[in-house]
């Protein structure tokens, strides 16, 4: 054998070598991937707690802290009508809070319901309750933004964004 | 003597043929990636219905089994079980109470009474239900469901939502 086809033949055999056998790998993929895609989540669900008014003894869903309110949120077509009600607080401290803002613009009045919230919350930080009434024809998902509007908001604390909670226990009831 | 085409094709057709695998590896590392980044480990139970569109909301809170109360665009179920048709904004019931939804009641007062489903919350001190629904639903008709459930015993709610 000449040296030119030793050497071809040697290089042959180093080539043939280095070919990493893929099919074991392969094998596994293709046991994986089905696994993986029944239980891939392709959306993500999470859940908001609400309850609706009830009536039992011993509970109530009004604050009866003297420190704590319980803010009333009546949701309208046009405009979010914000009050607030407490056991203990003097008539004339409660009206300080109440408030009427347009539902219109790009958010439709969610930033401004939120800031309103907040001052509150900052004003009453015991407060934990929200009652929301929503007008018959509202849609549920606005429904659903306003109690995220209401449960919490991202403030500017030290140059970083925070999560602020405000009113996170949310009673859902209709105007009788 | 053989000539040397004919040498180099009968070698050809000696050699076992090697299929490239390589690009198909490529795919399936991709592949498992993507889907070994969007395994959850969380509660899959839920079975989103085909005519229903959840709302989005910020909401972080993550999906615990309990009560399926379900409402689509067409049919009201609870669990698996189909409760009533909803049809031209009105539950098709056995009659028609302003108060409730009959069906929905008797159906919920079923399971209250079964143990199993007493104590499908451990962490909450009274009954929850899971309400999905159709986020184009008016609020009347969610509130018909949430009153009628309340009505039954149980007055505490997660909606589901899908997360923004």
């Amino acid at each position: 054998m000449a040296l030119g086809d030793r050497r071809r033949l040697g290089m042959g055999a180093y080539a043939q070598d280095e070919n990493v056998n893929l099919v074991p790998i392969m094998n596994l993929f293709v046991v994986l991937i089905p696994f993986l895609l029944m239980s891939a989540a392709f959306f993500n669900i999470s859940v908001i707690n609400a309850s609706v008014p009830a009536l039992q003894k011993e509970k109530t869903d009004l604050a009866k802290s003297d420190v704590a309110v319980t803010m009333m949120v009546r949701m309208k077509p046009d405009a979010f009508t914000i009050t607030a009600s407490s056991d203990t607080l003097p008539r004339s401290e409660l009206d300080k809070l109440r408030t009427e803002i347009p539902r219109r613009g790009e958010t439709m009045g969610l930033k401004e319901f939120s800031d309103h919230m907040l001052a509150c919350k900052q004003r009453y930080p015991k407060s934990e309750t929200m009652l929301l009434v929503p007008d018959a024809g509202i849609e549920y998902q606005d429904v659903i933004a306003v109690m995220d509007a209401g449960r919490w908001v991202k403030v500017q604390q030290d140059g970083s964004t925070v999560r602020y909670d405000l009113f996170p226990n949310v009673v859902i009831s209709g105007m009788l | 003597m053989m000539r040397p085409w004919r040498r180099a094709a009968m070698q050809e057709q000696n050699s076992n043929a090697v299929l490239n695998i390589t690009s198909l590896m490529d795919v399936m590392t991709i592949i498992l990636i993507f889907l070994l980044f969007s395994f959850s480990s969380q509660d899959q139970n839920i079975r989103l219905a085909k005519d229903m569109d959840l709302p989005r909301s910020t909401s972080e809170k993550p999906f615990k089994w309990a009560i399926n109360i379900t409402l689509t665009e067409n049919e009201l179920r609870v669990e698996d079980l189909s409760v009533c048709r909803y049809k031209n904004g009105r539950f098709v019931d056995v009659r028609n109470d302003p108060d409730k939804i009959v069906l929905l009641y008797k159906q919920l007062l079923e399971l209250k009474s079964m143990e199993k489903y007493r104590q499908v919350d451990r962490d909450a001190a009274e009954p929850v239900v899971i309400f999905q629904a159709d986020k184009k639903h008016k609020f009347n008709t969610i509130y018909k469901v949430m009153k009628t459930a309340a009505m039954a015993g149980y007055p505490n709610f997660r909606f589901a939502v899908l997360k923004n």
